[in-house]
Order: structure tokens, then sequence, then C-alpha cells
């Protein structure tokens, strides 16, 4: 369910355009991101997934400013929030939009979360700033927020610190501040990466949750098994460019880029006849398809030029992948033939799926993977 | 196998404590890892998983002999650790190797890698240079790098490649026992995957055994023929990879396992404990120490109620005691004393509390009705620790009461007595006596 956010039906809440982040280091420029254009639909939650160093986080801090210039230089065609540009605001403007429109979230709560401010006067003070309401409205609001991430007996614990909360506590905290704003796109970057397991499934479980009050959300992560949680669609990057994207399931189903087939097969979902030798190492290119020098499947073609064209790889036209095999003269057999995906061997989770419903649990009992082993 | 293990730990407890005052005075402990024992084969890789809080670290610190044990024995190839000394102790520490988290942390910035790969050898005793850079460039050939890279320093490698360089320099020495610590945590899942290779590989070629230290189930169902789960201090299954990890037995592992997202997007329910607050370990729960947390706690024998209705109400009753409660379900105790003190004080009555832990329907059991009508009324008033001892008592648990010995897992579709493995947990049996555990409904239970 989408909230009427008083925008025109049918344009994304958000939509960028070629942006380009270039940052200035001592051995020369540095295209952090370099051609990538996204829309994230009202009510949608779209997970940009990547190695480090491939620029989803860049992507993420280039659309409100947050990244500092200089060292770094944004450009775009387009970065267009609500129908409206925020490629060329001033810093004012893009203060007033971040925090309140637009949020985030990062990896580190600490960094988030002034260890100096009781956890009340934190989540109140975006409330304050960016709507005039009493000092008493925005402490009840502040409770509330405080139970919609949460945190038990939010009313007692608005007087505490943030060390006196745990680390998945002090992430729903830093979350309860994002959202104080009621902003329309969360953008959350690695929330779960510095968390026990147990401690990331209520916090995937929170942020389902906030998707379905409508809140619009873009998360990047490097664990496609977050993505596999949380995501409506899906932004592979490489080498600060988009490879593949599509419907989560589309994309699980059916890996088509020769990276994000490598990056399911470690995973170790494949039979083991993968790509596993990467055939490269060092630079990675900055024209054509920058995967070339690791992929199996390089040709001429892949060199030169601005990255490969998209192209639907299958039935649903919202699947695409940046790669000449899936060009009207490539023939992508050969990759498709390595494809494996993460959805053939269920078998890995069969065994705890067993309590909860025996007939989702596949006969088969062992992934192949492991059936080589000892 | 029936060579003595490289490794075997008996009993092993690490307990900080935790002072007060000028004088230091010793106010409580922490039982990082509390009675802990395991054997590591010659040659093969031994998993350790557990979360944050459940002693795994502390476990491969104390196996190194970095840190000194509480109580209990740790053996390296039959002798105790705590008892070497001189060369003996020299050569112990040549012999069981560490690999860190995070490779910066192992290797020094001003050192080349040629430099610090060759400084164990020199340590241990290897004074041919020459000697040695030939035995140097070998080692990082063999873990993927080049000979070239000698002269080269940590900052012009990657991560991975850094990971490569520490382990070269754990290789160098020709240990029996490598303990990776989280090895690729730090890591991209393509470069975790190639440092799980290798470290596979190298195990293989050089039969060393390799305890890995990890909280990620996947880096274990890779690289493990054994696995052992802790939580809070105590391992609470172990047993083959395969066959835990398929069938876990263990309502901890359960959890664990179902708390890790499928990668199928269309199957995205993930399991939850019963509490999610991970109890102090300075203070365990008594019996079981997963028992405020088990979705599976056992009911008291007197109960008459669905098992459904008891997990509610054992929700509720841990809940309480943790103080998770929802907001909607505990009154507030200030607006009490001026106006009236009956029940509904802060706006909440016993009927608005049931319903929102789940309670509403009349218990049949009178006895439990009674307790959780009363409970409910305590927090009503804003009395939480009333609710929470009415609740205590009413609702005691065995796991509460006594603690679960080791028992042989449920022997699963191999019977392979190997393979089986053992499980802390009284839903298996109490260990000793034969006397069958109730069943959980799944058939997993001892017969």
């Amino acid at each position: 369910m989408t909230r009427s956010r008083g925008g025109t039906d049918g344009t994304p809440l958000l939509s960028v355009r070629d942006l380009r982040t270039r940052i200035r280091t001592d051995d020369g420029w540095l295209h952090a991101v370099d051609g990538v254009s996204f829309d994230v639909d009202r009510g949608e939650t779209v997970c940009l997934v990547g190695e480090s160093g491939s620029g989803k986080s860049v992507t993420c801090e280039s659309l409100t400013g947050l990244v500092p210039q200089p060292p770094a230089e944004v450009s775009s065609d387009a970065v267009e929030f609500d129908g409206e540009s925020v490629a060329d605001r001033s810093e004012a403007e893009l203060r007033s939009i971040r925090g309140r429109r637009i949020a985030h979230v990062f990896q580190n709560p600490q960094s988030a979360l002034d260890p100096v401010y009781t956890v009340g006067e934190q989540v109140t003070e975006p409330i304050r700033i960016h709507e005039d309401v009493s000092r008493s409205t925005a402490r009840d609001r502040a409770v509330d927020l405080l139970r919609r991430v949460g945190i038990p007996r939010a009313g007692e614990r608005l007087d505490s610190h943030p060390h006196e909360f745990s680390g998945g506590m002090q992430q729903r905290i830093a979350i309860a501040v994002a959202l104080a704003g009621d902003p329309d796109l969360l953008i959350a970057d690695e929330p779960t990466t510095a968390v026990d397991v147990t401690v990331q499934a209520r916090l995937l479980d929170l942020f389902r949750s906030i998707a379905g009050d409508g809140t619009s959300m873009l998360l990047v992560t490097h664990d496609l098994r977050v993505v596999a949680a949380v995501a409506d669609r899906v932004l592979v990057m490489y080498g600060g460019t988009i490879v593949e994207r599509g419907p989560v399931e589309a994309v699980f189903s059916d890996p088509s880029h020769p990276y994000t087939q490598a990056l399911f097969d470690s995973y170790g979902v494949s039979d083991g006849a993968s790509i596993a030798e990467r055939t490269a190492r060092g630079e990675i290119p900055t024209d054509g398809c920058r995967f070339r020098a690791e992929c199996p499947h390089a040709v001429d073609e892949c060199a030169g030029g601005a990255q490969p064209a998209f192209r639907s790889v299958a039935d649903s036209s919202d699947h695409a992948a940046s790669c000449v095999h899936y060009g009207p003269d490539g023939d992508p057999s050969a990759i498709r033939e390595n494809a494996t995906s993460p959805m053939d061997s269920r078998a890995e989770r069969g065994a705890e799926r067993r309590s909860t419903d025996p007939a989702e649990s596949p006969a088969t009992p062992t992934p192949d993977t492991e059936g080589e082993r000892r | 196998m029936t060579e003595e293990p490289i490794c075997s730990v008996r009993g092993l407890e690490k307990h900080y404590p935790i002072t007060r005052g000028l004088l230091r005075r010793e106010v409580g402990r922490v039982r990082a890892v509390d009675g802990v024992s395991f054997d590591v084969e010659r040659g093969e890789a031994l998993g350790i998983v557990g979360e944050s809080g459940s002693g795994k670290t502390t476990t491969a610190h104390t196996v190194l002999g970095l840190e000194e044990p509480t109580a209990g024995e740790v053996r390296f190839d039959g002798d105790p650790v705590s008892e070497l000394s001189g060369d003996e102790r020299r050569d112990f520490r040549r012999r069981a190797q560490l690999i860190v988290q995070d490779p910066n942390d192992a290797l020094d910035p001003r050192m080349t890698i040629g430099e610090a790969v060759a400084e164990p050898l020199r340590i241990h005793g290897l004074d041919d240079a020459d000697r040695r850079r030939a035995i140097v460039a070998d080692i990082l050939e063999r873990v993927g790098l080049s000979g070239d890279d000698l002269d080269r320093y940590p900052h012009e490698f990657s991560g991975g490649e850094k990971q490569r360089i520490s382990i070269a320099r754990a290789l160098v020495v020709s240990p029996d026992l490598i303990v990776a610590d989280e090895p690729t945590s730090a890591l991209d899942a393509r470069v975790r995957s190639e440092i799980l290779d290798l470290l596979d590989r190298i195990r293989r070629e050089f039969d060393i055994a390799v305890l890995f230290i990890s909280h990620d189930l996947d880096v274990i169902r890779r690289s493990c023929d054994r696995i052992a789960v802790m939580y809070l201090g105590e391992i609470v299954e172990r047993g083959a990879t395969e066959t835990v990890l398929a069938d876990p037995a263990h309502p901890y592992t359960r959890v664990l396992l179902s708390s890790v997202p499928s990668l199928d997007p269309t199957d995205r329910e993930l399991g939850r404990p019963l509490t999610d607050t991970v109890p102090n370990p300075s203070d365990p729960p008594s019996g079981c120490r997963f028992h405020p947390r088990c979705p599976d706690v056992i009911p008291p024998d007197d109960l008459s109620v669905p098992e459904e209705t008891w997990r509610t109400i054992a929700g509720f009753r841990f809940s309480v005691q943790a103080g998770e409660l929802p907001e909607s379900a505990v009154g507030d105790r200030e607006s009490e004393t001026p106006t009236s003190g009956d029940g509904d004080a802060g706006g909440r009555t016993a009927t608005e509390v049931r319903r929102a832990v789940g309670l509403s329907e009349e218990l049949r059991d009178p006895e439990a009705e009674a307790a959780v009508e009363d409970a409910a009324a305590e927090l009503a008033a804003g009395d939480v620790d009333a609710a929470d001892e009415i609740l205590a008592a009413a609702f005691t648990s065995v796991c509460e009461r006594e603690t679960p010995a080791a028992v042989a897992r449920p022997a699963g579709r191999d019977a392979d007595r190997d393979a089986t493995g053992t499980v802390s947990c009284l839903r298996h049996g109490r260990g000793g006596t034969s006397e069958p555990a109730r069943s959980d409904g799944d058939g997993k239970n001892e017969s």
C-alpha cells in the first residue's frame, strides 16, 4: 500500500539519470559512479548490491549531496525527487530535503547517534527541526517512533543514553531518528552488517514493516541474502556501473550477467563448475563492460565506449543486463549454461523450514557442493 | 581416526572478574567460556559457530595459550599447553597458528610482505636469509600470490590478498593447527569464497587441522567437517556439519539457522527466538541457558494447555522477565498514585494486557488462568516485578531447574554414530538416565 504523498501518479518517487561521481585522488580521477540510472517507485524497496568499491554507497551519498565536493565531483543528467530536480539544489535546500523527505541510515549506529544526548533528545530533534511542534508533542511522537521500531518500554527509555542499548537496539534508535521526519524515502547503507544474524532477522522484519507502511527504500548491501529478504527490485553494481537490474525474483531465479552469476557462485549454490578462478586482477576497466577483465565470456566487443546497452534477458522486460551477449548480435547461451539459481537448491534451508511448514521442505537433502566434501 | 587428536580441550572455563572500586573488589564474573570440551582431529576442519558473547573467540584464544584458562585443560598433541615451557612452548607457538579477521591487524605496514612472512621463520631459528627468501617465495606462490611480491608493502594489496599474506605467514612455519578467527568476515563474498577455498586446499595439501571461529553459517557449512554451536559460553550442539545443519536438534541451532535469510526471495520467513534479549553472561540463566529465549521450552508437568498456548504463555512470561513487553501491555505506574489505586491505573485493564500478549481467551487450566489473570492485573497496575514473580512461580519449566547434559543427537537419516554428535537439550533426554524426553511434535525426541 502506497501512501498518498501528493505526488503525480505514475512518476517514480526518485528518478536518477546518468549519475557520475568522480573523486580526485593522488593517482588521478577515480570514477566511483560512472553513469548510473535507476528509479525508485513509491512504496518500493530497491536494493543496490555489489562489492566494496563497486560504487553503491557513493551512489546513495551522491543523491543527497553527502559526498564532499571537493574532492568529489558529482554530475548527472537528472536526479528528480517527487518530480522535482534535486541535482542543482543549494546546500541549504538539500539539507531540508535530507532528513525530512529523504533519510539515511548507516551501517554503524554509533556514528549516527550522539553519545552525549539522550535517546529522546535525538529522536525529537529532527521532529522539532522540520516541524513546528511543542516539546511535549515532539516527545509523544518520539515515544510512538521508538515503539514503532520495536524499543520495548519506549516511554521509560526516552531518557537513556545510546550506550545503554545493545547494538541492534541502537540501530533501531537510529532508524527511529531517520523516520522522525516522516520521510518518503529511506536510504539505508549496510544497515545490518554489524549485527548478529538473530538481530539482523529482527531488523529485516522492521525494514519490511516500514516498507509495508508505504515508505520507499533504497537499501545498499553486499549480502545477497539481505536482498532476497527485503527487495522488490535489485540493481547489481560493479565498477561504478549497474550491470543487471530487475525484479528480485527474476534476478534471483535467473541471474544473467556473468558478474551476477559469479556473485551467486560465491555463495556456494552452484555445482562447482563455476568461474572460481578469477581470471584477472588489478585495474578495473573504465570503459565498455567493467567486468570484462574478470569475465570468462569476454569478447572484443566488450571493450571501448560506454557500458553495453541494457537488454532484456527474458520474457520479463523489466529484467535486463548490460552485456553484449544479450544484444542483437550476441548469443547468451554459453552464459545461460553457467547460471545456477539459488532458488534451485532450496535444500540449504530445508531443515529449519521443516518445523514450520513440512510441505515446503524438499526431498533432496544436500546441495551438491556439500556432497563433494569429506 | 585412531590417532590422538592434535588438540584436545576438556572442561574449559574462562571467567573474567568484574571489579569495582579502588581495591578492585570482585563483584561478579563474566563467564565467557563455561565448561567447553572438544577435540580437533589431525587435518580436520572444526567450526565453532556462535553469536557475539557466545565465547567462541575466547575459546580460540585460550586454545592458543593467549589467555590462561580459569579452569579446564587444553592439550596440544597430548601435552597440556599450560605446562609447556622453554623450547616446548616455542615449538607449540610454531605448531599452532592464528589467522585473525582483519589482516591489517596482523601485518606491520612498514614491513615488506617478504619480511612479514619470513619473520616467523627467523623467530623460529632459520638464520639463512637466502633460504628464508626461497621458502617465502614458495609459500607466496602457494597462497596465490607471486614470488615477485616479496618486496612490496601491505598497502599495495587488496583485503583478500592481505588475508592471503597472513595465511602465508601462518603456513610458513609448517603448523599442525591453524585457528582462523572470522577469517573472512571483512571480505566481499567472492573474495571470501576464494580465501575459504585456499584454506581448504592448504588443509588437505599439508594435512593441517583448522579450527574455524565464525558467526557465519555459510562459512562453516562450506569449510568444516564438524561443527560445534556455542551459546553463552557453552557448546549446545555438535556433530558432522552436514547432519547438524540439515537436521538441527537444539532449538538454538534451529533459531540460528532460520534467522539467516534464504537466497530464495519467495521464502522470506525468518525464525525468531521466544525473546530477543541476550542474557548477561555474568548472570547466565539457570538450567539450560537458552531457556528464556527457547521456542521449545518444556511446559510444567501439571500444566494442561495445548502446546501452542504454552508457547504464548512462555513468551509472555519471559518477555515480562526480560522487560520486552509491548508498551500496550504495561500500565503506567506513576499515574497510579494520586488518582486511583485499582487495576486500571494508566488507562489499562487486565483484559487489555491479555489482549496485547495474545492471551485474551480464558485458559482451560484453572491454575494457569488464575496466574495469567493475576499477572495481567499487576502489569495493568504497572508492577512488572510482581507480574514476573507470579508468572515465574506458576510456570516453572524443568529447563530452568536442570542443566541439560550432552546426549547423543537423535540419529537422523544416516545412523552413523560418529556423525551423530551430541545435543544439550532436555527435550532430547537428561543424559545418564534414560528417561524419555517430551516430544515437541516433530519426532525429534529420543525414545
